[in-house]
C-alpha cells in the first residue's frame, strides 16, 4: 500500500509542476547525450539546440493562446510561417533595402489569415481544426502559385546576422527575440485584463458569456494575434536559414502543438503558460538532437519520437475517468 | 412527398447529400453525360480512389463514437508495405502476406484504441504520436518504393463485371452491406450512445471503452483492406503515400455530415464526402483541360489546379454550416410539433 501511496503522491508531484518535469526531462535527455556521444558537448551544438528552440518556440507562442482559449487547435500555423517566409524571401532577395517592407507584410498577412481562420471559427462555427486545416491546404497552394513551385533570392544579410550573431559565441542572438516574445507574452497573459479573460474564456464559455465577456470577439482576437505572431515567426525563420523551399516550415504546425501540450496546456483550454511552451519546445529539440546524433536511422527516430511523446502525455495529461 | 422531403431533410447525409449532387451536376456539365457515366469513366474513378473511400468511411465510424484517428493514412501505407513485402522478402505466398497487411493494420488500431480510451490520452494528441511511430515502422519495412504485384490481382481489381459494374465497387458494396448489418444491432446503439455523450452512455450501463475498442478494431480492418485495394490499384508499394489521405478524411467526413463532437451521422455520410472530395479534384482538372482546348493560348499550371480544388473544399466546408442549419430547424420543428402531442413524421 505504501508503494501506492508514493506513486500516487508521485503523480500528484509531476501533474503539479508540469514546466519543471519538461525542463527536467530536457535535461536528463540532454545528459543522456553527453554520456553516450561526449563529443557532442561543445558549443556549436549548445548554440544550435538554443537557436531551434527559440525558433519553435516563437511558432509555439501563437499556439499557445489558441489552445488557452479552448477552441481548438490551429493547423495553418506552419503554412502562414512558410508564406511569410517565402515572400519575405523573394521580397528581400539578398539585399537590405526591403527588410521594413517585410517585416510590415508579414505581420498584415499573418493578421488577414488570422482574421479568416477566426472567422472561420466564431462566425461560421465549424471545428477549429478543420477550417484552419482547409486554410492551410489553400495557403500551401498559394506558395506553389507564387513561386511556380521553386522560391528564389535569399534573406537579407542584416536580417541573418542580426539572428545568427552568436553573443560569446555561445548565445544565438535569436535566443534574445524568443525572451522579450516571452516576457511580453508573460505580462499579456499574466497581468493585462486579455490574458484573464483569456484563461476564464478557456475554462468554460457559458460562465466567460455570463460574467460579460465577448466571447466570440475575444476568440477572434485571439487567432489575429497568433496569426500575427505566426507571420513573424515566419520572418524570423527565413531570416535564420536564409533560404527557403515551398512548405518548408509546415512541419512547425504539429511540433507546435506537441510543445505546447508536453508544457502543460490542455487541448480542452483554460490551462497553459509560454514558459511551459519553452519547456515543451527545448525537450523536443534535445531529443530530436539526441536522435540525431546517435546516427539513428530517420524512420526508427520517428518510432522512438512517437512514443516518447505517448509516453511523456501518460504521464501528465490524461482525460478524466469516465467514472468521475 | 412532403414526408419524403421531410425525411431527407432531416437525414444525417442531407449536408453530404447536397453538396455532392451539385458537384456531380457540375461534373456531367463538364465532361458531358455521356462521357462521364461511361463505364470506363466510373470504374477508373471508383478503382484510383477506393482507398480514400473506404478510409473515410473508417474514419466515420471513429468519428462517430466520438474519436479521431489521423493514422488512417498512414496504416493503409503499412498494409501496402507489408503486403508487397512479405512475400517479396520472406518468399511466403501472397494470401498470407495479404492476411499479414490487414492483422497489422488491427494491430496498429488496437494499439491507438488501447492509448485512447483505457490510457485515456488526449485523442488528438494520441492518433498523430501513432502517425509517428506507424510511418517509421513503413520505412523501416520498405526503404524506398519498389516490389510488384503478379498481374491476375491488379487486372481483377480493374475489371468491370457485366459491362457496367466495377469490381472495385463490389468492394465498396461489401463494406457498406456490413454497415447495414451493423446500424441494426445493439451495438450501433451504444456506438452512437457513446458518441453522444460518455458519461451519459457510461451511467446508462454501457462499457464506453469496450465499445470505443470495438470500434478501432473494425476500423483497422476497413484499412487493412483499403490498403490491399491501394496495393492492388498501384500493383507496388510506396511507404510513405498515404500519410496526406489522413487529415483529409476528417475533413470528407465533415462535408458528409458527420459531427466532429460524435454521435451524429452514418456511414453514407462518409461515402457522399469522400465522393465529393474526389469528384471536386476530378471536375477541377477536367474543367482545366476543358478551358485550355477552348481557350487558345489558355494554360496553367499543376499548382492552380490544386489551389482550385482546395479553394472548392473551404466553401463546401463553409457551405455545411447552412445545409445544417436547414437540417437542425426541421428537426426542431418536428421536435417541437410531437411534444404538443402529434405524430411523428406528419410535421
Amino acid at each position: 500500500m505504501k508503494h501506492k501511496n508514493f506513486a500516487g503522491s508521485l503523480q500528484r508531484f509531476v501533474q503539479g509542476h508540469v514546466v519543471f518535469m519538461a525542463f527536467l526531462m530536457a535535461l536528463a535527455v540532454f545528459c543522456v547525450n553527453i554520456i553516450l556521444n561526449p563529443r557532442s558537448l561543445n558549443r556549436n551544438a549548445f548554440g544550435s539546440i538554443l537557436a531551434l528552440t527559440s525558433l519553435l518556440a516563437l511558432s509555439g507562442a501563437g499556439q499557445t493562446m489558441v489552445v488557452i482559449t479552448g477552441s481548438g487547435i490551429d493547423l495553418s500555423a506552419g503554412s502562414i510561417m512558410s508564406l511569410t517566409a517565402i515572400l519575405s524571401v523573394q521580397l528581400m532577395n539578398g539585399a537590405n533595402q526591403h527588410i521594413g517592407l517585410c517585416i510590415v507584410i508579414s505581420v498584415a498577412l499573418g493578421a488577414l489569415l488570422g482574421l479568416c481562420n477566426g472567422i472561420g471559427v466564431t462566425k461560421i462555427k465549424l471545428p477549429s481544426m478543420i477550417i484552419t486545416y482547409a486554410m492551410s491546404n489553400v495557403i500551401t497552394r498559394l506558395q506553389f502559385i507564387v513561386t511556380e513551385g521553386k522560391p528564389t533570392g535569399s534573406a537579407a544579410p542584416a536580417l541573418s546576422a542580426a539572428l545568427s550573431y552568436r553573443v560569446l559565441g555561445l548565445f544565438p542572438a535569436i535566443l534574445f527575440y524568443c525572451v522579450v516574445l516571452s516576457v511580453l507574452l508573460f505580462v499579456l497573459l499574466r497581468h493585462m485584463k486579455y490574458g484573464k479573460r483569456l484563461y476564464l474564456l478557456g475554462d468554460s464559455h457559458s460562465v466567460a458569456h455570463y460574467t460579460g465577456i465577448a466571447n466570440d470577439r475575444m476568440v477572434l482576437l485571439t487567432y489575429v494575434l497568433a496569426g500575427i505572431l505566426y507571420g513573424v515567426a515566419g520572418l524570423i525563420g527565413a531570416g535564420y536559414f536564409a533560404y527557403v523551399t515551398c512548405g518548408m516550415l509546415d512541419v512547425y504546425t504539429m511540433r507546435s502543438i506537441v510543445a505546447v501540450v508536453i508544457g502543460g496546456a490542455v487541448l480542452t483550454g483554460g490551462k497553459g503558460t509560454y514558459f511551459g511552451t519553452i519547456a515543451g519546445a527545448l525537450f523536443m529539440v534535445v531529443l530530436s538532437n539526441c536522435l540525431a546524433v546517435l546516427s539513428v536511422r530517420d524512420c526508427v527516430q520517428n518510432i522512438i519520437m512517437g512514443l516518447v511523446i505517448i509516453g511523456v502525455l501518460t504521464l501528465y495529461n490524461r482525460d478524466k475517468s469516465v467514472r468521475q | 412527398m412532403k414526408r419524403l422531403l421531410y425525411r431527407l431533410k432531416t437525414a444525417p447525409y442531407f449536408t453530404g447529400l447536397i453538396l455532392f449532387l451539385t458537384i456531380l451536376a457540375l461534373n456531367v456539365v463538364i465532361q458531358t453525360p455521356a462521357r462521364f457515366f461511361s463505364a470506363a469513366n466510373i470504374n477508373s474513378l471508383v478503382a484510383k480512389n477506393l482507398p480514400l473511400i473506404l478510409i473515410t468511411m473508417s474514419q466515420g465510424l471513429l468519428m462517430m463514437s466520438g474519436v479521431i484517428d489521423f493514422s488512417v493514412g498512414v496504416q493503409v501505407s503499412l498494409s501496402n508495405v507489408i503486403a508487397i513485402m512479405i512475400p517479396q522478402s520472406l518468399g511466403l505466398p501472397i494470401w498470407v502476406g495479404w492476411l499479414c497487411a490487414v492483422a497489422g493494420c488491427v494491430a496498429v488500431s488496437a494499439f491507438n484504441g488501447f492509448i485512447t480510451t483505457y490510457l485515456r490520452i488526449p485523442v488528438l494528441l494520441s492518433c498523430y504520436s501513432m502517425v509517428f511511430v506507424v510511418k517509421g515502422l513503413n520505412v523501416l519495412i520498405m526503404p524506398k518504393p519498389q516490389g510488384s504485384v503478379p498481374p491476375v490481382i491488379y487486372k481483377t481489381y480493374d475489371s468491370v463485371l457485366l459491362g457496367f459494374l466495377p469490381f472495385s465497387a463490389l468492394i465498396l458494396a461489401a463494406v457498406l452491406l456490413f454497415w447495414l448489418y451493423l446500424k441494426r444491432t445493439a451495438f450501433a446503439k451504444a456506438l452512437y450512445a457513446t458518441g453522444g455523450n460518455l458519461r451519459h452512455a457510461y451511467s446508462s450501463g454501457i462499457n464506453t471503452s469496450a465499445v470505443r475498442m470495438k470500434v478501432y478494431l473494425i476500423a483497422g480492418v476497413i484499412n487493412g483492406i483499403a490498403g490491399l485495394c491501394m496495393t492492388a490499384m498501384t500493383a507496388s508499394g510506396d511507404p510513405n503515400a498515404g500519410e496526406v489521405y489522413g487529415l483529409k478524411t476528417v475533413a470528407a467526413c465533415i462535408l458528409g455530415g458527420i459531427s466532429m463532437s460524435g454521435g451524429w451521422g452514418t456511414l453514407s455520410c462518409a461515402l457522399y464526402g469522400a465522393l465529393l472530395l474526389i469528384l471536386t479534384q476530378n471536375g477541377v482538372s477536367n474543367l482545366f483541360n476543358f478551358l485550355s482546348r477552348a481557350i487558345p493560348g489558355f494554360s496553367v499550371t499543376n499548382y492552380w489546379q490544386n489551389f482550385a480544388s482546395d479553394l472548392i473544399i473551404l466553401l463546401a466546408l463553409i457551405l455545411t454550416v447552412f445545409t445544417n442549419k436547414a437540417m437542425m430547424g426541421s428537426i426542431k420543428k418536428q421536435a417541437d410539433y410531437l411534444a404538443l402531442g402529434g405524430k411523428r413524421n406528419e410535421a
